[in-house]
Order: C-alpha cells, then structure tokens, then sequence
C-alpha cells in the first residue's frame, strides 16, 4: 500500500496508541509511538512525521498543552498539525480561540474513545489542507483549562 | 405597716421627762431607750436605727440642737422632736428649720405626747414605704438594663453576623461579628445608611430588595457571596413586621461557609479524579470493541486475542477501582453502621499473612512474624482493620521482587501498639515519599516496573487509621525497601 503519511501517536496510555495504530495502520498510515514528551520530540526531530496525535493528559494534566506549545514555537516544526485527544467532554473547558491571544494552538481534537471513521476523517482532513499556519504562541503560562 | 415595732429613744437629763416618757408610752409596739444627755444619746444613735429621737434642748456636754445637727446629718429621715422648756417661737422655729419635726413643750400632758409620737411615726412609716417603692424602681430599672446589655452581649457573642436595618435602610445594630466578617473598619456603623458601607453591593442590595418586597411576603432570602479569596458568606436576610403587618426593619444573619466550601470543592476534586479514573479503562475498551467490530483485528486472530486480553484486564482494573472506592467509602463512614469493639490484632494479622501465603511463596519471598503475641487489645472495627493490614500487607508483596523479604512486626509502645510491615522492595522516592497517602497516586518506579494499582490502597489505609485515632507513617529507600507503621491507641485498663 502506498503510504498516505506518517503519523506520530504521543500517549502515555499504551492501549490508546494500540488502538490508533490499528485504526490508521488499516487506512494505509504509517505510524510511531512515543510515551513521553521527551521521546515524542527526539521523533519528531529524527522521523519528521506528516501529523501528532497528541493526549492532553500525558500523564500530570499539562504535559500535552506544553508539548503543543514546543512544537508551535519552534521554526521547524510549526508546521506539523496537531490533532489533539481528549477524553470525553474534556475539550469544553479548552479555548481554541485564537482572539484574545491565549489559546490552545492545536488544530484540531477527537474525543476517546475514538471512533474510526472520525479519526480518519479529522486525520485526512489535517493533512490535506492547505491551511494558514497557526499564529506562533507567546509563552504557555497560563494555558489549557479556563478557569 | 403599723404592726411594725417603733424605736423610740429619748434624750433627756431630767429623769423624771425620760422615766415619765417610757412609762407613757409603754405599748407592746414600741421599743424604748433612754440616754441622759445628747452625747450619750447621739452614741446609741450610730449604734442602732432608730425610727424617732425625742431630745431635749438644753443638757451639758451635747445640746439637742447638735445632736439635731448630728442625726440629720445622719439619716435625714429619722424623726427629730424637740423637747424644750423654753418654748420660744424662735428656737422652735430654729429647730425646725435645721430639719426637727416638732417640738414639744414642757410641762406636756401624756395625751399630747402620744399624739405627737403618732403623728411622727406616720410620717417616718411613710418615709419608708416612700423609699422602699424608689429602691424597688431602682431595682426594676437596674433589671432592665441588666437584661438589655445580657442580650446585647448574647448577641455580641454570637460567632455569627448580626445586622439590623430600619425601613429606610440605616443599620440600628451591629454586632462585632458581622464587622469582622465584613472586615470593616470598628468605627460604630449604627446609624449609616446600608449603601455603600458593607462594602458588599451584593448584600446592600439584597437588604435593601428585602425592604421593599418585604411589605408583601415573609419569607427569607439566602445567598452566596465571595467577601475575599476562598472567603465565602452565607446571608439570611428576613423582614421585620410589627403587629399589623407593616415592615419595620430587616434582619440579616452572616454566617461564614469558607470551611463548607473548601470541603465542597476538596469532595467536587475527588469526583473528578475519580470520574478520570474510572473513564479512561471503559475509554480503552470501548475502543478494544470498536477496532474488532470494525473488522480490523479480521485475520489476524493474535492481534485479537491480545485485544481481548488487554479488555478483560482494564475490566478487571475497573472492578478493582470501584471496590476500593466502595472500601473508602466504607472507611470514612461512621457512626451506628459501624461497630467497634475491644479485639486482639494477632489474630487478624494471622489470617492476613495465611491469606497472602500463596502470593509470597510464589515469589519465593519469607516471611518474618515478630511480637503479635501479648499485644494489648484495641478498639477498632475489624473489618476494616483487616482490611488495613491486607493492602499493607499485599503491597509489601507486590512492591518486592522475587527472593526478598517481608515482615510484620508488633510491639507495645506507651499506651500505643505500633505494627509495622516492612519489605525489601522497591522503594519510594524521597520526592513521592508524602503522596503516597493520597488518593490516586501512584510511583513513578511502580510504573516503571509495571505494577498494577488503583492508587487507593494506602488512601483507604489512612483514613481507616484516621478513624481509629491512630497514625500511619512510611519510611523508604529506592530499591532498598520501605516500612509502613500503623500506631493505635490500646485503651486504659490494659
């Protein structure tokens, strides 16, 4: 099968990125894990992959925020897109508005447990746009849960 | 009134007006002294109360007028009658004046003193019940004011905020309470118009909305307001009426809720964590479900019985997590659900360690027993003592590798026995060394090493010893071990 693109799962959750793996595998993806931030980004450096699907919670609640925000603010990563997973209803507390200059620079979201026609879709989407580029973020002080 | 006895003491220096006196007036109701000139006389008057002084004018040493003067001075209201041979207008006048009754002249018929004795003693009769009734309104006054500074002193006491408001919204009463609750400045608010001076619109408003609608209904008005951060004030503002109806006033009572709040949040925290806990293995195997169902797992039936395998394990995982939370439920509930009685550790520690045994030899790990023997006995629940010493117990075994070793140690301290379970495992940081008593924690090297847990098991074990009075601490070194110490009080007597 001729590879559609290379994703990169970043989850610390092993059964999730069994799941993902499966789901893109299936569509023709090739696809690498990463467990932790630090790994994730030695990947992204080394393997330079099409998308990050990218969990919010890897695994004290922030790691994931502050990881988007390192891709985004360095010049040779910003342009990868950034599919973020969140557990159910996780995302209403998230703002991904980017008007008032504090938002979460990821470009889009999926919700666990992850339904396979969705991801795809989302997946296929991320790649095939030619979207402007996300505006590059300040700082990450402050991010993530409005509260 | 006139049953009461009369003293009557009679100053002369002729015996024969003193002795002819107390002859005439020899009556059952009257008490009579004599003293034979006005220094004697005036020592008998500070000696004792006498309701009427008859004194002659003229004696050596002490003259009726001085000793007039004197018992005057005295207690005005004893009643003074001149005795007097020389009965001039003048010193009549003069005696009356420096505050005497009457006067008798000398020579005088028995008639004429028993009618001025009458006369004076009614008069003295009604000095006194003149006095008693003042002293009887002091008193009653005294009352009332005692009665009004203990209430406003019951009402200055009180831990919750007082406010009341007139119609037009002046505060006529404030107690320190409220000021402080408010955290206004001391300065007596009483007499200031609500607006503006509680600092808190939300509550002037609220006062002021009450006024209004107050006329209509009797009902109290609640609310929440945040005064500073984490500082939260509950009020109950209620109309005053009088008797037809009309509003007179409010009152409102401040209560501080920061404490209820803060446990309302730390309960709202849990449950989250909880709900995280709970969602993420029903999130893995839905999506185990989903992958097979949507025939990706077709054909490669390895592939499939590794995601089963991994659904029938977050499934355990699952069961496991909600017994432990039914298990802190259970440790945190108290009262007649659960029963304390006096019972002996070593048995329980026994059936503990026999429970674990397959555990522990499959690992090859030995077990040491020291001390459970002639432990005094403790209150406690034994379910949950039992299960205390289990998740101690099955930690010690699942944190340490094969061939090491786990003990159980008791002994008796000062009016304590202590139990510790101890192990050669794996350790725990320095670092994670005060989380480990929280609810969901779970090491970092426990992760590394892929050893399951709800991150319950220690929380359940703290608030069980919570609720027994006693302690739990944990020493510990990475790849050295750690050492779990629960302290119970043993009961006197023992």
């Amino acid at each position: 099968m001729a590879e559609q693109g290379k994703i990169l799962l970043v989850d610390d959750d092993p059964d999730f990125n069994i799941i993902n793996r499966t789901i893109l595998e299936s569509d023709g993806y090739s696809v690498e894990e990463a467990r932790d931030p630090e790994s994730a980004w030695e990947k992204i450096r080394s393997w330079k992959p099409d998308l990050i699907c990218l969990d919010v919670m890897m695994p004290t609640g922030t790691e994931g925020f502050h990881f988007a925000y390192k891709v985004r603010r360095d010049e040779a990563t910003r342009h990868i897109p950034i599919l973020m997973i969140t557990a159910i209803h996780q995302h209403s507390d998230f703002r991904f508005s980017t008007d008032d200059g504090e938002y979460l620079p990821v470009d889009d979201f999926v919700e666990k447990p992850i339904k396979r026609e969705l991801l795809l879709a989302k997946v296929k989407a991320l790649l095939a746009a030619t979207r402007p580029a996300l505006p590059k973020p300040a700082d990450d002080k402050g991010i993530g849960l409005k509260k | 009134m006139q049953s009461r006895e009369a003293r009557i003491l009679v100053v002369d220096d002729e015996d024969i007006i003193r002795i002819g006196c107390q002859r005439i007036l020899q009556n059952p109701g009257f008490t009579i002294d004599l003293a034979e000139n006005g220094r004697v006389g005036w020592e008998k008057i500070q000696q004792k109360s006498y309701d009427m002084v008859l004194v002659d004018l003229m004696m050596p040493e002490m003259g009726g007028l001085e000793v007039l003067e004197k018992v005057q001075a005295h207690d005005e209201q004893i009643i003074t009658i001149i005795i007097t041979g020389f009965a001039t207008i003048e010193t009549a006048v003069d005696a009356m004046r420096k505050g005497a009754y009457d006067y008798l002249p000398k020579p005088f018929s028995p008639e004429e003193l028993r009618t001025k004795i009458r006369r004076g003693l009614e008069k003295r009769w009604l000095l006194l019940e003149a006095e008693e009734l003042r002293r009887e309104r002091d008193r009653n006054l005294l009352e009332l004011s005692n009665e009004k500074s203990r209430t406003m002193t019951l009402i200055n006491c009180m831990s919750e905020g007082l406010i009341a408001t007139n119609r037009t919204g002046q505060i006529v009463l404030m107690n320190p309470a409220a000021q402080k609750l408010l955290n206004l400045p001391p300065e007596n608010a009483v007499g200031s118009t609500v607006e503006g001076l509680l600092g808190n619109p939300d509550l002037e408003k609220l006062i002021a909305g009450e006024l209004e609608t107050a006329a209509r209904t009797a009902t109290v008005t609640s609310k929440e307001f945040a005064v500073a951060e984490e500082r939260f004030l509950q009020s109950n503002t209620a109309p005053l009426h009088d008797e037809k109806g009309e509003v007179w006033g409010t009152v409102t009572v401040l209560v501080d809720i920061s404490e209820d709040k803060k446990l309302d949040q730390l309960k709202s925290d849990f449950v989250s964590l909880v709900s995280h806990e709970l969602k993420s293995p029903v999130a893995a195997i839905a999506g185990y479900l989903n992958l097979i169902i949507d025939g990706l797992t077709a054909g490669n039936p390895q592939k499939e019985r590794e995601i089963i395998l991994r659904s029938r394990d977050k499934a355990d995982s699952l069961l496991m997590l909600i017994n432990d939370l039914l298990d802190m439920s259970r440790a945190e509930r108290r009262g007649a659900a659960k029963v304390k009685e006096l019972l002996s550790l070593a048995p329980i520690l026994e059936e503990t360690i026999q429970f674990y045994q397959n555990e522990a030899a499959a690992k090859s790990l030995s077990v040491r027993i020291e001390g459970l023997e002639n432990l005094p006995r403790v209150v406690g629940n034994r379910d949950d003592l039992a299960r205390l010493f289990a998740n101690l117990v099955s930690n010690a075994i699942k944190y340490t590798p094969e061939r090491g070793e786990v003990g159980v140690k008791g002994r008796k301290r000062d009016g304590h026995i202590e139990v510790a379970v101890s192990d050669t495992g794996i350790g725990i940081s320095k670092e994670e060394l005060h989380k480990v008593f929280g609810e969901f924690f779970r090491a970092r090297n426990a992760l590394a090493h892929k050893i399951s847990g709800t991150g319950l098991g220690l929380a359940i074990c703290r608030r069980i010893v919570d609720d027994h009075h006693g302690q739990i601490t944990v020493e510990s070194e990475i790849d050295k071990g750690s050492t779990f110490r629960v302290i119970l009080p043993v009961p006197s007597g023992q």
